[in-house]
């Protein structure tokens, strides 16, 4: 049985998310810092299930559903790391140096840059053929433009 | 001013001549509003990845980018660092829809999509002036930005040189539309990819590497080498949600999806978009920390204007052949942004705005030309208000990229995936996100008065978008499904 990806959660899920970011935004401090990173990796993770959300009611919504899992995982270890090691010196006073930045910093630059957005950026054409865009969806809307009639409905391909 | 090495002019001027010459070729390959407007979705996915990475690489970047890490230390990285994962955030929510909107409907702009989705005159007039507002703010910059550069190569008055740019860009994407866009972007990005690596390997050696570099910035304020740089980390990390999540939301990234020739051809262009960007961005990573560094440790003297950073280092550090092809680079990443906004202005005022007042054309060679007027139009108020409306200017620079992302990303990431979003959900978040970013631009600009713990106004106003479209929604939706045709239906639940 495929698990199924419900619009209508997630987009209640975006809403619960954006609610807490706007806590955090108005809290601001440490607590708000923290909470609104996180908000934001949440948001990610909502955001792109929603955009899969049809494709996974047709296909099966597993492999989006690891694929925005590993997401999340790689960037709230990275904002673990980074809040650690932040407010280990926030001054910045005499910092541990790691390939060339204080240890916050190549967080930021060695996997906060890269990492999750070389995971992600691979996983589209990886699922594309089979999950996102399938040859028997490309026969549907064929089937839809040539069956197509009316002001309403003109347009595709020249 | 003096002019720069003779062999930098010449390759500033070579390359000027040649996208002169592609936007002959794309006048007389343009033959109806939806080449000029989406190039007849004719292009394969390296043009369409290409161009849109071109078109977010902004002047910003080239320019404004050195001149940041300048200013705040490794604040921008929380910018520069966003592209690579925000193109495929974008594909995965709207690559397949937009480009399937564009299938079943006459779609040519984002304004356009909008109206599909919702049926609503109303929500596409306002956001019509939401991305005409942002679109002439930015083209004024990037007018300005293009005269910075090509005054310092000429050595003439920066008037002089931004009328010579706009004389150039007004002839490709006056006469050849979106088609001579895409293409030149196509060059253009490839320029600036070239010349963003070579220079970054040559600054990074200049600096004596990333270690001596950061101990350098460090020496005056040590929080400039930390992970937020001199900027409150909140800033830092609205800055990132803003432009990843934003970039979905951005016409002249969006609209590009339209434009590729076949769906299938969607499936590699997260990589090519995100790594080209990667790559042309470590010019001004490289750059920026640099000059900095040398300012820090005393090898260079400070700077009179953060964004001479990119300039200085090209002049003084950089073999002038080197230095030739990343000013080419550089006018090439402020001509690319250029061309998708007049673009995307002109069908805004030929084409969005006048629909949504009920105006319609006799035939498509009269609506053709009402965009290559509209285009011709844009340019003039952009140089007007670039020279002479520093207000406007500087009061919609507070929201900038927020003008597109706070509504677009509600209205469309979220709405064309999720059929329970309603008209009154549209129509509300549309006003709000209109209201709150210029209400939040007008009190920072003139009053002084600001978000809280350093949040950025465009951050702020996304997030309240995004919850009044969904709470409003999430009300009224007990007929939302009944009120989408089929074929939206079908698009939005692909």
């Amino acid at each position: 049985m495929a698990t199924a990806l419900s619009s209508d959660r997630l987009a209640k899920g975006l809403l619960a998310v954006a609610l807490a970011m706007l806590v955090a935004m108005l809290v601001g401090g440490p607590s708000g810092q923290i909470l609104f990173s996180y908000a934001i990796v949440a948001f990610f993770g909502l955001y792109i299930l929603i955009g899969v959300s049809g494709s996974a009611q047709r296909h099966s919504a597993r492999p989006f559903l690891y694929t925005v899992a590993v997401l999340v995982v790689i960037l709230a270890v990275v904002f673990a790391a980074l809040w650690h090691f932040h407010f280990l010196n926030p001054t910045y006073e005499n910092p541990v140096y790691w390939l060339g930045f204080p240890r916050a910093t190549a967080i930021v630059v060695y996997a906060l840059w890269m990492p999750p957005a070389l995971f992600l950026m691979f996983a589209y054409p990886y699922l594309f053929d089979e999950y996102i865009w399938s040859s028997d969806e490309a026969a549907e809307f064929e089937e839809m433009e040539r069956s197509e009639v009316g002001p309403a409905a003109v347009g595709g391909e020249e | 001013m003096a002019a720069l090495d003779p062999i930098i002019v010449g390759i500033a001027v070579l390359y000027l001549a040649i996208v002169l010459a592609i936007g002959v070729w794309g006048f007389r390959e343009t033959d109806s509003t939806e080449d000029f407007l989406i190039s007849g979705k004719r292009f394969g996915i390296w043009a369409v990845a290409f161009s849109a990475f071109a078109s977010i690489m902004s002047g910003f970047g080239f320019i404004g980018g050195p001149g940041l890490f300048y200013d705040g230390g490794y604040a921008f990285l929380w910018i520069a660092i966003v592209a690579p994962l925000a193109f495929p955030i974008s594909w995965f929510v709207l690559g397949k829809k937009m480009r399937l909107l564009a299938e079943v409907r006459e779609i040519l702009t984002i304004p356009d999509a909008v109206d599909a989705r919702y049926d609503s005159d109303v929500v596409r007039f306002f956001v019509s002036v939401s991305v005409l507002l942002g679109v002439i703010s930015y083209l004024a910059v990037q007018l300005k930005a293009m005269g910075f550069v090509l005054a310092e190569i000429l050595g003439t008055s920066e008037l002089v040189a931004v009328l010579i740019a706009t004389a150039v860009i007004a002839v490709y994407t006056v006469g050849g539309g979106m088609l001579a866009g895409v293409m030149t972007d196509l060059l253009q990005g490839a320029v600036m990819v070239l010349g963003s690596v070579v220079v970054f390997f040559i600054a990074w050696d200049y600096g004596g590497g990333w270690l001596q570099m950061s101990q350098n910035i460090a020496l005056d304020d040590p929080t400039a080498a930390g992970a937020f740089g001199s900027f409150p980390v909140m800033l830092a990390l609205s800055w990132y949600f803003l432009f990843t999540v934003g970039n979905s939301g951005q016409p002249h990234m969006a609209h590009k999806l339209y434009m590729i020739r076949d769906v299938k051809l969607l499936k590699w262009g997260a990589p090519i978009a995100g790594l080209s960007y990667f790559a042309s961005s470590l010019m001004m990573l490289g750059i920026g920390i640099a000059v900095k560094a040398g300012v820090a440790a005393g090898d260079i003297a400070a700077l009179s204007n953060p964004d001479m950073a990119a300039p200085y280092f090209l002049t003084n550090f950089v073999n002038p052949v080197v230095a030739g092809v990343v000013f080419a680079a550089a006018i090439g990443a402020i001509m690319s942004t250029s061309d998708a906004f007049i673009n995307i202005g002109a069908a805004n005022m030929a084409r969005d705005i006048p629909t949504s007042l009920g105006f319609e054309y006799s035939s498509d060679r009269q609506e053709l030309w009402a965009n290559r007027l509209g285009s011709a139009t844009i340019i003039v108020l952009a140089l007007l208000l670039a020279y002479f409306g520093q207000i406007l200017v500087g009061l919609l620079g507070v929201v900038g990229w927020a003008l597109f992302a706070a509504p677009l990303v509600p209205l469309l990431g979220i709405g064309l995936n999720w059929d329970g979003a309603t008209r009154e959900g549209a129509i509300v978040a549309s006003a709000v996100s209109l209201v709150l970013n210029l209400g939040l631009a007008i009190s920072d600009y003139f009053f002084e008065v600001t978000l809280p713990h350093g949040v950025v106004a465009g951050a702020f106003s996304l997030v309240v978008t995004a919850i009044v479209l969904v709470g409003v929604s999430l009300l009224t939706n007990s007929h939302a499904r009944d009120a989408i045709t089929e074929d939206i239906r079908k698009v939005v639940r692909a």
